[in-house]
């Protein structure tokens, strides 16, 4: 396959992985995740079928045990990695939220002289120490930050937000 | 018993259309019978039924599956809503569900079209088409080697023309995928990219004219040439002995006969191998009689 590492964890897998916690089936996982969100998310044959298979190509989920002629399958401990790791992702990104939501100041405003990189941040002792340690860990290769684990978080590795 | 054929040569990319092809005969009261299981596979079966109205059909793409993996895979999707109907070209899968009974089968679009492509990766038509092009070639060049004289050579040149237009057929059939293959790395909505599979239909009716066209043509040239010879004239006076001639003919008309028939009795009875193995002989008698009498006619 061409795109061998998931990058992105889509809504369906997120759900799937969910559902995983404990052991399952496909028939299980199906109408948990139709229950437990009220309808709004469905995952249908096909969609299941090749995430359990990739999933369990990348050693995330794992075969227990079978039962007439169905499989059961449980979350390993990468996956529950990955799963705790999204999950506090979400949250993050849901309390961040909130802190943008109730801003109430003034947008903030570029520097008035033609000086420099146009970040908004004076930069001090501190800061500019955090700075130096983040640009030490940039020049690490990118496969390396990558390989950590066989399956990142969108993108959003570090070094790509703090503004260099 | 009101039965319906329709043709149903539909490759990987096609499977869309073979979906909208399945549910617009069931609104009509066609409920799906099966796909050919002989040596003629192209055609599908409709019948006239009452439950018909209530069947919705989907088509998924799992290429090259062996028996057990096939099992387990029917009995995942049995699970969740969708019975197996048919598996055709062991490529397509057809499963049939009540209406309101079960999820379409791809909810997210992401894992349908990353399905699509590697069942286009294993579909294996550019081997297909490109061992036949080579075949092809490889006997206009023996009949270019050996190509016999006189009445022989008009003959042979409307045989490679015959042989031009298939391998014209491959090679679009062939630059058709490529240009779709290549619109699929860029596109990442599945939709947008199925309805600009454009040319798929023409390709599909060629093929059907062109392989129809042969089945009833071939064997008609044969059978008439068996009878001229029969009757005396030989038609480069080498004069084949009769008997023999009247069996290659008796072979020819009988393979027709015997290779549409046992297709129709795989229709109705598609589990039954005596039938499977009488497609085979006819199949066999079929190409035995035909090369029989064009490689005498031409070769000598």
């Amino acid at each position: 396959m061409a795109r061998e590492q998931l990058k992105t964890l889509t809504e369906p897998m997120y759900y799937v992985l969910l559902s995983l916690i404990k052991e399952n089936h496909g028939y299980g996982i199906m109408q948990m995740i139709n229950e437990f969100t009220e309808g709004r998310v469905t995952v249908g044959a096909g969609t299941l079928y090749a995430l359990l298979g990739r999933f369990e190509k990348e050693k995330i989920i794992q075969q227990v045990a079978e039962e007439n002629r169905r499989k059961i399958y449980k979350l390993t401990g990468k996956g529950k990695d990955i799963l705790q790791e999204e999950f506090e992702r979400l949250n993050k990104m849901v309390s961040d939220g909130e802190k943008f939501m109730g801003f109430d100041g003034q947008m903030p405003s570029p520097p008035d002289n033609d000086s420099g990189s146009g970040i908004s941040m004076p930069v001090n002792e501190e800061i500019s120490e955090s700075q130096q340690e983040v640009s030490k860990e940039n020049t690490k290769t990118p496969k390396e930050i990558k390989n950590k684990k066989g399956f990142s978080i969108g993108g959003l590795g570090k070094g790509v937000l703090i503004p260099t | 018993m009101n039965r319906i054929f329709k043709s149903f040569n539909f490759s990987v990319v096609d499977y869309k259309d073979a979906e909208n092809l399945l549910n617009s005969m069931a609104l009509k009261g066609y409920e799906f019978k099966g796909t050919g299981k002989g040596q003629i596979k192209g055609f599908a079966m409709f019948e006239k039924n009452n439950r018909a109205k209530n069947i919705n059909y989907a088509i998924d793409i799992q290429c090259n599956l062996l028996e057990n993996q096939k099992e387990k895979y029917y009995d995942f999707y049995k699970d969740l809503g969708w019975k197996n109907k048919d598996c055709f070209n062991n490529k397509l899968h057809i499963f049939e569900a009540e209406q309101g009974s079960a999820f379409p089968i791809y909810t997210d679009d992401l894992t349908e079209l990353e399905n699509l492509k590697e069942g286009m990766r294993s579909e294996g038509l550019y081997l297909k088409h490109g061992l036949l092009i080579i075949f092809f070639l490889f006997l206009i060049w023996l009949m270019f080697r050996w190509g016999g004289i006189g009445i022989n050579r008009q003959v042979s040149y409307f045989i490679i023309i015959y042989f031009l237009l298939a391998i014209s057929y491959m090679v679009t059939s062939m630059i058709h995928r490529l240009f779709f293959s290549l619109r699929c790395r860029k596109c990442i909505d599945l939709m947008d990219l199925l309805s600009k599979n454009v040319l798929s239909k023409e390709l599909r009716f060629w093929e059907n004219v062109f392989n129809i066209g042969s089945f009833v043509f071939f064997p008609s040239v044969a059978i008439a040439g068996y009878c001229y010879e029969i009757w005396g004239i030989g038609l480069n006076g080498y004069g084949f002995s009769n008997s023999w001639n009247i069996i290659w003919l008796l072979i020819c008309v009988v393979s027709v006969f015997v290779l549409l028939s046992s297709t129709y009795l795989l229709f109705s009875y598609p589990e039954k191998s005596k039938y499977k193995t009488l497609s085979f002989v006819g199949y066999f008698m079929y190409y035995l009689s035909i090369y029989e009498f064009f490689i005498k006619y031409l070769l000598t």
